[in-house]
């Protein structure tokens, strides 16, 4: 069985893309291919528009953060360091030591004697001082407990505001990329089950918070995927536009009625049809 | 931090070398100990007026060099390689921004070039100190091109052994067939061979040792103290290291990453050498096995060939449901059980029939430096000696070779006496074997019997130069590496033997008189065969020395007789004033 099969992402530049799919759906072997280090069976990989196999052009300018980072077992940051500085032509000594601000790890220490969470930190660390186009981060915040991974992401965001750097970020959690990405890859069995702009309204399903007048029900006409109530305010998760949403509601006269946005997980139960257990599992 | 290096593959060699210097560091303070008593030694026989001493340690220090380059080597590519094995440094090293075989070259040199480095700072100290201990600058040159030659031949092989790897442990052992498979093999069906066919002790075949580099240069630089350096052997060695490192940098390319921690990296890689695990491991299990049944298997085919074949499947599905984490992944395995299988029934087969010719087998005069032949101890090293040996080998072989192959040499009727050949070839193999001889009167009197084959031999002139230059060379007076014992049973109903020994002044008169009686029967006089004739006497003399060119100690020893030795017998009674009766007197 092929571990990937026919995936295609689009990213578009300055973008923070998350990649979510269950457990060996493919996540890291794609990443893997991304960053060059897997060779195709068949096929290309291209970022930045060029192949992305034996092409040191392209990888000087990827950054990869993986799930489990790799250290020399002897070396400290400062030793790592000095390797991404001889190997990577984008590592910058300023860049480092501005970043390093944000980390409170010692650069001596042998990296052998970090914890898991430390290491990533270090790897955050390296990766952001290469200065790079693409940025790719494979399970990222595993392992970091809540104040470094909001510092983690405030670092990564930080970058892609001042650099227009592209992210392409993995998760088997969604709730972990809430309010993070701007589109999204839901990655199933080795295939790209489907992609979402998360920076444009949904054309089919609208989320609403109404409050209707004492003893009024909801009209008729509405595809109500699922319903909260929470005293007189409903909040409702409706499928179509917003214009007849809106238009519909109207006609029961609420007090209040307003749209908020989806979350990426009420888009994936409800949009994306994710309510197979395999899938369901990404939600929890 | 240290200035930038102008390219990637650049920066991953020099991090590589500062990296893993400890290797280089350790094999430098390692050869340091031989080396520094190297020319202690050397001073101390260069004081005493030896002449070449430093050559000759510098020699025995090429045979501790190839074991310790082996290592070094080995231990400097796997440090820097051993990356394809780890699933976390793999993916990391992939996406380094280089491709992959400047990658591999990068690692590959920094390698080796610490390595070569060391050398060099050795060689430097040897041409600094080496002039106190006789040790000249050409010396030094020779040392260090030997040392960087074997650092290139054994990298290279260990750089191949790691790429078709999977894991450490697979590339240890693929290293080692290497460097000694052929060897073992070959060995160890000389072992089984030599069950099968009694006559066979001690090699079958011309030595195959060049396919296995490490045990041929110890054996080849071990002849180094002779003044004779391979330089061929070292060159040619070279160069397969040089074409394993392409290969392997060409593989490198293909790999997949993902392949880390499995045993090997390509799939053929891993049928061919789990195969060939297999049956020299189930060779070492089956002659372990037949070792504690030899008496009841020797010369049984069915029973070496069941359990030889036995042995190569077991250990083949032993080492592949270690290899691939249990027995269910055998299931995936069949067809290289079948080969193994195959394989060691065909060996079986051949050994069983002697289709190899291994008992048939004779080595050609040309190839043969020196041989010896017992009963009557002598050593042959001209071509006229080594001619007459080759056609008594071959009358034996020729006349009773199918007997003595199968076990079944024994007629009681008859009388048997045994004789070792041995060959020393100029490749520097021994071939050993030997022969039960029928020495009835029948058989000597037989035109083409293996007796009177042996006979002729031993009247030969060449038999009988070999003899008499024996006894020239051993009975030389105030040599106190000489001795010569005469033991005789003084009297019928004696119940033990009286010994004593010929003084050195008695020496020239003695040789002129076994001189005299060999000149007349030949090396026949020096033979327990004359001992088979009713003119026996219960005596003997026995010539003790060492050989020459060798610290062997050699006996000749002349079954005294009326018949074959009149004039030593003669000499004997009356210098040592002693009598002898018949051998058929004695009790």
């Amino acid at each position: 069985m092929a571990a990937l099969d026919c995936v295609n992402l689009t990213v578009p530049e300055g973008a923070v893309y998350g990649l979510v799919g269950p457990n060996g759906a493919g996540k890291s072997t794609l990443m893997g291919h991304l960053t060059g280090a897997l060779r195709p069976t068949e096929g290309t990989v291209s970022v930045l528009g060029e192949p992305v196999w034996e092409n040191p052009a392209i990888k000087a300018r990827i950054g990869s953060v993986p799930s489990d980072p790799f250290f020399f077992s002897t070396e400290s940051i400062r030793g790592m360091a000095q390797f991404y500085y001889d190997v990577f032509p984008g590592f910058d000594l300023a860049r480092f030591e501005a970043v390093g601000k944000s980390f409170d790890l010692d650069r001596k220490r042998p990296l052998r004697k970090f914890s898991k969470g430390m290491r990533k930190q270090a790897a955050f660390w390296l990766t952001l001082s290469l200065k790079p186009d693409v940025l790719l981060l494979d399970e990222p915040m595993d392992g970091l407990d809540p104040l470094v991974r909001k510092r983690m992401w405030r670092l990564v965001l930080d970058d892609v505001a001042e650099r227009n750097t592209t992210v392409l970020v993995s998760s088997h959690n969604l709730r972990e990329l809430e309010g993070i990405c701007d589109h999204m890859g839901i990655l199933r069995q080795g295939t790209m089950l489907r992609e979402y702009d998360l920076t444009r309204a949904s054309d089919g399903l609208v989320k609403v918070q109404v409050v209707l007048p004492e003893g009024a029900e909801l009209p008729r006409g509405l595809w109500v995927a699922n319903r909260v109530a929470s005293g007189r305010m409903q909040t409702l998760i409706v499928h179509g536009d917003v214009g007849h949403v809106r238009e519909v509601l109207s006609t029961a006269h609420p007090v209040y009625m307003e749209t908020v946005p989806l979350s990426l997980e009420e888009l994936f139960l409800y949009e994306l049809g994710g309510a197979d257990d395999e899938l369901k599992d990404l939600v929890l | 931090m240290s200035s930038r290096t102008s390219s990637s593959s650049i920066g991953i060699f020099r991090d590589a070398c500062l990296r893993r210097a400890h290797v280089a560091l350790a094999y430098l303070v390692i050869w340091l100990v031989p080396l520094l008593s190297l020319l202690y030694r050397g001073r101390a026989m260069a004081d005493g007026g030896m002449e070449a001493g430093g050559q000759q340690l510098l020699a025995f220090s090429s045979v501790l060099g190839v074991l310790l380059t082996l290592v070094a080597s080995y231990a400097a590519v796997l440090r820097n390689l051993n990356f394809a094995f780890d699933r976390v440094a793999a993916p990391f090293y992939g996406s380094l921004p280089v491709r992959r075989r400047p990658l591999f070259h990068s690692l590959f040199l920094a390698s080796l070039v610490p390595l070569i480095l060391a050398n060099l700072v050795l060689a430097l100290l040897l041409l600094v100190l080496g002039g106190m201990a006789g040790i000249g600058p050409m010396d030094v040159l020779v040392w260090f091109a030997e040392q960087g030659l074997m650092c290139i031949t054994f990298c290279g092989i260990a750089s191949l052994c790691m790429v078709v790897s999977g894991r450490a442990s697979v590339a240890t052992i693929l290293f080692c067939m290497v460097n000694g498979y052929v060897v073992v093999v070959q060995w160890g069906v000389q072992q089984v061979v030599s069950l099968l066919a009694p006559s066979v002790h001690n090699g079958s075949s011309p030595s195959l040792a060049w396919a296995s580099p490490a045990v041929y240069l110890v054996k080849s630089l071990s002849a180094f103290q002779n003044g004779r350096v391979p330089w061929l052997a070292l060159v040619a060695y070279a160069l397969v290291g040089v074409a394993c490192m392409v290969v392997a940098a060409e593989l490198s390319a293909r790999r997949d990453l993902e392949r880390a921690g499995d045993a090997f990296a390509f799939r053929p890689v891993h049928e061919v050498a789990s195969v060939l695990f297999a049956l020299a491991a189930g060779l070492g299990v089956s002659l372990t096995v037949l070792a504690l049944f030899a008496d009841s298997v020797s010369g049984n085919p069915l029973a070496v060939g069941t359990v030889v074949v036995a042995s190569c499947a077991l250990v083949f599905c032993v080492a592949e449901a270690g290899v691939g984490g249990g027995v269910s992944a055998l299931r995936r395995r069949k067809a290289g059980l079948v080969v193994t299988v195959a394989i060691s029934v065909a060996f079986a087969v051949c050994c069983a029939t002697d289709a190899m010719g291994v008992v048939r087998y004779v080595p050609s005069v040309d190839d043969v430096k020196s041989v010896s032949v017992s009963n009557p101890n002598l050593t042959f090293e001209s071509r006229e000696g080594i001619s007459q040996v080759v056609g008594l080998h071959k009358s034996l072989v020729a006349g009773g070779a199918t007997n003595l192959a199968n076990g079944s040499a024994t007629d009681d009727s008859a009388e048997y006496n045994t004789v070792d050949i041995t060959y020393t070839l100029k490749d520097g193999t021994l071939i050993s074997r030997e022969y039960t001889i029928d020495l009835s009167s029948k058989s000597l009197s037989d035109t083409g019997s293996t007796g009177s084959a042996f006979k002729a031999f031993l009247q030969s002139e060449a038999a009988t130069d070999a003899t008499c230059s024996m006894l020239q060379r051993s009975l030389v007076k105030d040599t106190s590496a000489t001795d010569v014992s005469l033991d005789y049973c003084p009297s019928p109903d004696a119940t033990t033997w009286h010994s004593e020994s010929i003084a050195g002044t008695d020496y020239k008169a003695l040789e002129a008189v076994l001189e005299q009686d060999v000149r007349a029967h030949g090396a026949y006089a020096a033979s327990y065969m004359q001992g088979t004739y009713d003119t026996a006497l219960a005596a003997s003399l026995s010539v003790g020395a060492v050989a020459p060119g060798s610290n062997d100690y050699q006996v000749l020893t002349f079954t005294l007789s009326e018949r074959y030795t009149p004039k030593t017998v003669e000499w004997l009674k009356q210098h040592c004033q002693v009598s002898f009766i018949k051998a058929s007197e004695a009790s």
